[in-house]
């Protein structure tokens, strides 16, 4: 008896979220991937093109830089580890000022992407506060116009991405390094090991989960948040230089408007991309999970 | 030792000068919404000097671009998002996490399965699905689609914390005769608080925050959202960037403000979550 009113209640419970993510989530992840393999611009019958779209698509020169910068972009994440590595571990040992610079670290999370964007274009404008510095100090030659030609766009993107994301990350990694009980410290400053070989051989191994959970959801990240720092700084532009995947799909989809079912194609490609990703890396923690 | 204590005040000063980076940006954009473009020309790192201090750039930003109705746009859909998400969120991670039902594990996977899933890859179809049935440019259609979109976070998040409420301590409350909505009630809301806590302040700002889908799914001029209006207001007046730094500072208030005030159990709650 007890058990069938639990059975219930339990179902009750979790039915009015799993209709919500059914219609909003579940369907139009089918409908995409059926879209994928029509001509269609979003009023008409769909054609059906078989695999058109994605021939298409692995010839498209849009899709390929879009793709590398995908690639480059996914560069910044060991960067990002390494400083908020550091900044956690200072952090941790409790430097002077520890928690205002903890504080102060998270800032850049709660502005809007959006804004961030915005306000990094007119930082790097051509006529931006940090080009005046380089004049004034002399440097001429590297007061570039930052967004406008693709390398220079990309790099700062790149720092954008690299400072909003610090002391998230910093945080995290506290949140390991908090969960490591001090007797382990104890130990193996009584073994003689100096502050280096604890942190090989004692700190990272036990960051080892955190490390992993941080790597698969900025991987992820990577290819699917980054649609407003883009749209916020360069559009995708010069021409299509700085776009990502995800840019590019809504750049098919709404700006062009015509596209539906090409960009029904990228956004398989997408979701193939980042579950290979995170199954691949499940996977690997999984093996390591012996020792 | 006192090698020691210099690497140690060292270290403090590189991580001030990091620390500057983080809110700079916020200062330098205070200050200079509060000059005039031409002041701003002439020298963007000083204070605005006695007499210069301008508040039309405000003034503006509330008369003529009406940034409080785009503040009540967009709380209205925060704020209904956000009580759903949690509502919906707590029943569903207290069965998921305390009830034996048949199945629960394949629903719990099912839910977090989505996660994953970005937004502009159900975008196409739930524009469509939206217009068909009439909802694009109603408040609504965005509201169901941050629930979809924010539930199996909150839920992932959940499911971890209400797992370690006492088994002992639901039985004993049933066998005085607690029902179902007594046990939430008394049990499940104040021993979950933190998991709870935490997932409003992070749905509320990320939520403010966002503007793929209000950009896609609400064109309309009065139903527009606070990120998407700020996106067409920065490329009108691409000329005035002190004016479009006012808007840029006061569409980060609200966020700002909600981190201000309930920073430790932001701060608490992402170490935890961490680990869990």
């Amino acid at each position: 008896m007890k058990k069938r009113t639990e059975s219930i209640q339990g179902w009750l419970c979790v039915l009015p979220v799993l209709a919500v993510i059914l219609v909003i989530r579940g369907y139009p992840i089918v409908d995409t991937v059926v879209k994928s393999f029509t001509k269609w611009d979003g009023f008409s019958t769909p054609q059906f093109i078989g695999l058109s779209n994605y021939l298409y698509i692995l010839k498209n020169r849009e899709f390929q830089v879009s793709l590398v910068n995908n690639l480059v972009f996914l560069l910044h994440i060991p960067v990002k580890i390494l400083l908020s590595m550091i900044f956690a571990l200072a952090i941790y040992e409790a430097v002077p000022g520890h928690k205002l610079y903890r504080n102060l670290s998270y800032v850049p999370q709660v502005i809007s992407p959006t804004i961030i964007g915005y306000l990094f274009c007119i930082l790097f404008g051509f006529n931006g506060p940090i080009n005046e510095v380089l004049r004034g100090a002399g440097l001429e030659s590297l007061a570039l116009d930052w967004m406008g030609s693709r390398w220079s766009a990309v790099a700062v993107i790149f720092i954008v991405l690299t400072w909003h994301g610090i002391g998230y990350l910093a945080l995290l990694i506290l949140g390991g390094l908090a969960s490591i009980p001090d007797s382990v410290f104890e130990a193996a400053r009584l073994d003689g090991a100096n502050y280096w070989q604890r942190l090989v051989y004692v700190v990272m191994p036990l960051l080892a989960r955190t490390l992993e959970f941080i790597l698969i959801m900025n991987i992820t990240w990577v290819f699917t948040g980054l649609f407003p720092f883009i749209f916020a700084m360069t559009r995708g532009g010069p021409g299509y230089d700085t776009s990502t995947i995800d840019y590019v799909i809504y750049n098919k989809a709404f700006v062009t408007g015509t596209q539906m079912g090409l960009a029904s194609a990228m956004a398989v490609i997408l979701v193939a991309i980042v579950l290979t990703v995170t199954v691949l890396q499940l996977r690997a923690s999984d093996k390591r999970e012996d020792w | 030792m006192k090698k020691q204590k210099l690497g140690r005040g060292g270290l403090s000063l590189a991580m001030a000068l990091i620390s500057l980076t983080f809110v700079y940006p916020l200062v330098y954009m205070l200050i200079n919404s509060l000059k005039s473009k031409e002041a701003y020309y002439i020298n963007k790192f000083n204070l605005p000097g006695a007499g210069e201090w301008m508040v039309t750039n405000y003034t503006n930003m509330i008369t003529q671009f009406r940034i409080f109705d785009l503040f009540r746009n967009t709380a209205f859909i925060v704020l209904v998002s956000t009580a759903l998400i949690i509502v919906l969120g707590v029943f569903a991670s207290f069965a998921i996490a305390k009830l034996k039902f048949r199945g629960r594990m394949v629903v719990y996977i099912a839910i977090i399965a989505t996660i994953f899933m970005p937004a502009q890859v159900t975008i196409i179809p739930v524009y469509s699905m939206y217009a068909k049935i009439g909802l694009l440019n109603n408040p609504w259609s965005v509201i169901f689609s941050y629930i979809a979109a924010n539930l199996p976070q909150t839920i992932l998040l959940m499911v971890a914390f209400f797992r370690g409420i006492p088994q002992e301590l639901l039985e004993a409350a049933e066998m005085d005769g607690c029902r179902f909505f007594s046990k939430i009630r008394h049990i499940v809301l104040p021993l979950g608080a933190p998991a709870i806590v935490i997932n409003i302040i992070t749905n509320v700002i990320s939520l403010w925050n966002d503007l793929f889908v209000p950009m896609i799914l609400l064109q309309r001029v009065n139903a527009r959202t606070l990120m998407p209006a700020l996106t067409a207001l920065v490329q009108q007046t691409t000329n005035d960037p002190t004016f479009q730094m006012a808007g840029l500072f006061l569409a980060t208030i609200p966020a700002l403000v909600v981190y201000m005030c309930l920073q430790k159990y932001i701060v608490k709650g992402i170490m935890v979550g961490a680990i869990k």
